[in-house]
C-alpha cells in the first residue's frame, strides 16, 4: 500500500465503521437516503473521477480498498456499484449523473430500438437481478453489438419493477422492465459486454475478501471469549486447526484481489479476475462453515453480527459469475493458450510491470 | 486481528531475459527426459545436471562473487528455481545445499568455513542433507536425543537421524543435536553442527519407500568427531537457528509445485475444445495455481525486502501442499471423457507416480498440523 492508499483506507474505514455501528437492523428508504448522502458528501463515489471534477483520480488498487471495506463492514448501499459505473461512464465519455448508479448485466442481448432515423433511440428489455435497482437513480447496462458493445444509461424509474427477490443478505436484487425507455447516455465501445461482468466480479471478490476477514475476526474473538470445559475454545487444537484453515482462505482471497487490482491497473486483467472470482467463490464453503461451526448457536441468531457476513458471502458467490461460469471461462482461456503453455501464460503476465497503452 | 501481508511483487526489469535463458538451457538439458522423470520434480537426483546448472551460475546465486555466487537478488533466484520446478528438472542433488544449508552457513559460520563449503556448493559438487528428525522425534523436534559432548579440540557426536532426504548421496549434514541435557526449557541446550558424512563412525542406511524408491534414509553416529569450527552459530542457540532454517525451507515455490508436472501432462493430453467438466477442472486448477503463485511470489518479495514473512510462508506451504495433493485426485476423477485412459501414456504414468508420492507433501518440511498450529499462534489463539 502506498502512503496515499493507507490514508484512503483509514478515512473510509472510519466512515464505514461508524455507519455499520449505527445501521438499523431493518433499513428504511429514509435510512438509505441519509446514509447515501453521507458517502456522497465525502465524495467516495467519485473515486475514479479526475480531481478537477471532485474526484481522486483513483486506481483499481484504490477501488479494491473501498470494495474490501464495504464488505468488511457489510455496508448496505450500492457504493461499489456506483464507483464502478462512474468509472465506466467516465471512460465512455457519457455525462455522469448524481445519486446511486447501479449496473445491470444479466441480459446483454436487450435490443436498443430506434423507431426511425429521426427519433432518439430507446431501450426495451428486462434487466434481471439488478443490485439495488429499486433504490438507485440510474442503471448502466451493456449490450453486445457488431462493433463490440454499446453501453446505455437508463433512469431506474423509467422502468417497471416486475420481480426479483432480495439476495441471501436481504440486499435488493430487482428485475426491471423497460419499454421504449429514454436513454440518458449511450456510447459504443470495442470492449465486449463481458467487460462488465469482469469488473463486477472483481468488485464482488474484493467485497468477499472483506466479509471473509470480518467473519474470521468474529470467530477469533468468540473463541477467545467463550469458555467450555474450563478453558477458552481458542485453546482447543480442534478449533485452532479449523481457524488456521479459515485464515488461509482469507489470505488466499486477499492476495488474489490485490494481484488482480495490480493487473487491472496495468490494463489487462481478464485472466486474473477470472481466477480471483473463482478462488473467492471456492473459499466461501469452507470459510462460512467454519465460522458458524466455531460460533455454535449464537452465530445463528439475528442479534449476533456473523450473518451479515456469511449471508453476503453466500450471495456474492453467485453474483457476477458463479463457480460454473468462471471455471469454464478460465479453463477455456488456459486451453486456448495451449501452444505457448500455461506456465508462459502466468509468468509473462506477472513479469510485466508497465501499463499497456489503452486508447 | 493480525493481518497477513500479501502485497504483490513487481519483478525486476531483466527477469524476462533471465527466464528466457533458463528456458533455453532447460529445453536442451531436459530434451531426453521422460515424463515420469520430470514428475519427480525436486526429488529427482542428477549430479551431472546439478553441475551443468552450476556452470550457468544458477546455484548459490545470491552469494558474494568470492564465494562462488553472482550476488543476484532473491527474486532472480526465485525465477530460476520456479522455472526448474515447472520444467520438472532433476534438482535434488544440490537442492538442500542451495536452498538452506548454504544460506545457513553464510549466516552463522566463520569466514574459513564459508570458504570451505560455499564455493563447492555453488560448483554443484557438494551436497547437503538436513539432520532434524530422529527415530523418536518427528514433529516434536525439541525432543531429539542425538548429542554432542565436548572433547579436546572439538566434539563427539552420538545418536541417529532418520527420514533424511538423500542422506546416502550427500556429502555433508547440518544436524541439530543436544549439547547440554534437557533442562527446564526444552528449547535450550540445542546446537547445530556441520557433519562430514564420510567421517569415521558414520553409517548410512537407505530406506525404501512404498513406491520402491530410495530417496531417504537413516544415519547413525557412533563417536563421530567434529572440530570446533563445525559448530554452526552459537552453542545453545540451535533452536532459534533451526527455526530460521525452517523458514527458508518453507517459503519457496516447491511448496506448491511438487505435482505441477501432472497439470502440464493433463494440458498436453487435451484438445482446445474438450468437454465442459474437464474444461471446468482445468479452470479450477488454474485458479488455485495462479493464486498460490501470487502468494508465493509475495513471500519471496517480502524476503527480498528483508521482512520476516514466516507466518505467510506457513500459510503458503499448507495451502500449497493441499493443492499438490488435490491435483492428482482431480485428474484421476476426470479420467475418460476428453482425457485419454491409456495407462501407458505420459499423463497416466505421471499420475501414478504423483498419487503415491503425494502423502509426503504435507509431511516433509513441517506437517500440516504443525503449520496450522503456527498459524493459530499468529492469529493469537494459543
Amino acid at each position: 500500500m502506498t502512503q496515499q492508499q493507507r490514508l484512503l483506507h483509514e478515512t473510509v474505514d472510519n466512515v464505514f465503521k461508524e455507519m455499520a455501528a449505527s445501521a438499523p437492523p431493518c433499513q428504511s428508504a429514509g435510512d438509505f437516503k441519509s446514509q447515501w448522502l453521507t458517502l456522497e458528501n465525502l465524495g467516495i463515489d467519485n473515486l475514479f473521477m479526475p480531481e478537477e471534477l471532485g474526484g481522486f483520480s483513483g486506481s483499481w488498487g484504490d477501488a479494491r480498498i473501498i470494495f474490501y471495506l464495504s464488505g468488511r463492514y457489510g455496508i448496505a448501499l450500492p457504493i461499489c456499484e456506483t464507483i464502478v459505473a462512474k468509472k465506466l461512464l467516465l471512460d465512455l465519455n457519457i455525462p455522469i449523473p448524481k445519486g446511486p448508479i447501479t449496473i445491470g448485466m444479466n441480459n446483454p442481448k436487450c435490443p436498443i430500438l430506434r423507431d426511425d432515423k429521426s427519433t432518439e433511440p430507446t431501450f426495451s428489455g428486462v434487466l434481471d437481478d439488478v443490485p439495488w435497482g429499486s433504490q438507485s437513480e440510474t442503471v448502466l447496462t451493456v449490450c453486445d453489438n457488431q462493433a463490440g458493445s454499446v453501453s446505455v444509461l437508463l433512469q431506474c424509474q423509467d422502468g417497471q419493477i416486475i420481480g426479483g427477490r432480495p439476495n441471501e443478505a436481504g440486499e435488493p436484487r430487482d428485475n426491471i422492465k423497460f419499454d421504449k425507455a429514454r436513454i440518458l447516455g449511450i456510447a459504443e465501445s470495442q470492449q465486449p459486454s463481458q467487460q462488465l461482468i469482469e469488473i463486477g466480479a472483481f468488485m464482488r471478490a474484493s467485497q468477499m475478501s472483506g466479509a471473509l476477514d470480518s467473519a474470521l475476526q468474529l470467530s477469533i474473538m468468540h473463541t477467545k471469549n467463550r469458555q467450555q470445559f474450563g478453558k477458552p475454545l481458542s485453546k482447543f487444537q480442534a478449533i485452532q486447526q479449523q481457524l488456521a484453515i479459515f485464515a488461509e482462505e482469507c489470505a488466499a482471497v486477499n492476495c488474489a484481489t490485490l494481484a488482480a487490482a495490480r493487473s487491472a491497473d496495468l490494463g489487462d486483467s481478464t485472466f486474473e479476475i477470472a481466477a480471483t472470482k473463482l478462488r473467492a467463490n471456492r473459499s466461501v464453503g469452507a470459510a462460512t462453515s467454519i465460522a458458524h461451526q466455531v460460533h455454535g448457536a449464537i452465530g445463528f441468531t439475528k442479534e449476533y453480527d456473523l450473518h451479515r457476513f456469511t449471508q453476503r458471502l453466500w450471495s456474492w458467490r453467485s453474483e457476477f459469475g458463479n463457480d460454473r461460469f468462471w471455471s469454464k471461462h478460465l479453463g477455456q482461456q488456459v486451453l486456448a493458450a495451449k501452444k505457448e503453455g500455461f506456465w508462459q501464460l502466468v509468468t509473462s503476465r506477472s513479469d510485466t510491470n508497465t501499463a499497456k497503452s489503452t486508447s | 486481528m493480525k493481518s497477513f501481508e500479501f502485497t504483490p511483487v513487481n519483478m525486476p526489469d531483466d527477469v524476462p531475459k533471465l527466464r528466457a535463458n533458463v528456458r533455453k538451457f532447460l529445453a536442451k538439458e531436459l530434451a531426453h527426459k521422460q515424463a515420469p522423470d520430470k514428475a519427480k520434480s525436486w526429488s529427482g537426483f542428477d549430479a551431472e545436471f546439478s553441475q551443468k546448472l552450476a556452470e550457468q551460475g544458477w546455484i548459490g546465486m545470491m552469494w558474494p562473487h568470492e564465494l562462488g555466487g553472482s550476488e543476484a537478488t532473491a527474486l532472480h533466484r526465485y525465477v530460476v528455481i520456479e522455472e526448474l520446478l515447472a520444467a520438472g528438472a532433476p534438482v535434488a542433488a544440490h537442492w538442500i545445499a542451495d536452498r538452506q544449508s548454504g544460506a545457513h552457513i553464510m549466516r552463522y559460520a566463520s569466514d574459513e568455513v564459508q570458504k570451505r563449503f560455499l564455493p563447492a556448493i555453488a560448483d554443484g559438487e557438494m551436497y547437503f542433507c538436513i539432520g532434524m528428525s530422529e527415530p523418536n522425534s518427528g514433529s516434536d523436534l525439541a525432543s531429539i536425543k542425538t548429542k554432542a559432548d565436548r572433547v579436546d579440540g572439538g566434539w563427539v557426536i552420538n545418536g541417529s537421524k532418520i527420514w533424511t532426504t538423500y542422506a546416502h548421496r550427500s556429502h555433508m549434514m547440518i544436524a541439530l543435536v543436544r549439547t547440554t541435557p534437557e533442562g527446564e526449557s526444552r528449547h535450550a541446550g540445542l546446537s547445530q553442527f556441520i557433519i562430514d558424512l564420510s567421517a569415521e563412525g558414520v553409517r548410512i542406511k537407505p530406506i525404501i519407500d512404498h513406491q520402491g524408491e530410495e530417496h531417504f534414509g537413516e544415519i547413525f553416529f557412533d563417536n563421530v568427531f567434529v572440530t570446533d569450527e563445525m559448530l554452526l552459530g552459537k552453542e545453545g542457540d540451535g533452536w532459534a537457528q533451526v527455526n530460521s532454517e525452517l523458514a527458508l525451507e518453507r517459503s519457496g515455490p516447491e511448496r506448491y509445485l511438487s505435482s505441477y508436472r501432472l497439470f502440464e501432462e493433463l494440458l498436453g493430453s487435451l484438445e482446445e475444445n474438450c468437454d465442459d467438466i474437464t474444461t471446468a477442472t482445468v479452470g479450477e486448477i488454474a485458479a488455485d495455481l495462479w493464486t498460490l503463485r501470487q502468494m508465493s511470489l509475495s513471500v519471496a518479495g517480502q524476503l527480498a525486502d528483508g521482512k520476516d514473512p514466516s507466518l505467510e510462508a506457513s500459510m503458503v506451504k499448507d495451502l500449497g501442499a493441499c493443492f499438490e495433493q488435490t491435483l492428482p485426485n482431480l485428474v484421476q476423477a476426470q479420467l475418460g471423457g476428453s482425457i485419454p485412459l491409456d495407462r501407458a501414456n505420459n499423463l497416466n504414468e505421471t499420475l501414478s507416480y504423483i498419487l503415491k508420492a503425494s502423502p509426503a507433501f504435507s509431511l516433509r518440511g513441517g506437517t500440516r498440523e504443525i503449520l496450522r498450529t503456527i498459524i493459530a499462534r499468529g492469529l493469537g489463539l494459543t
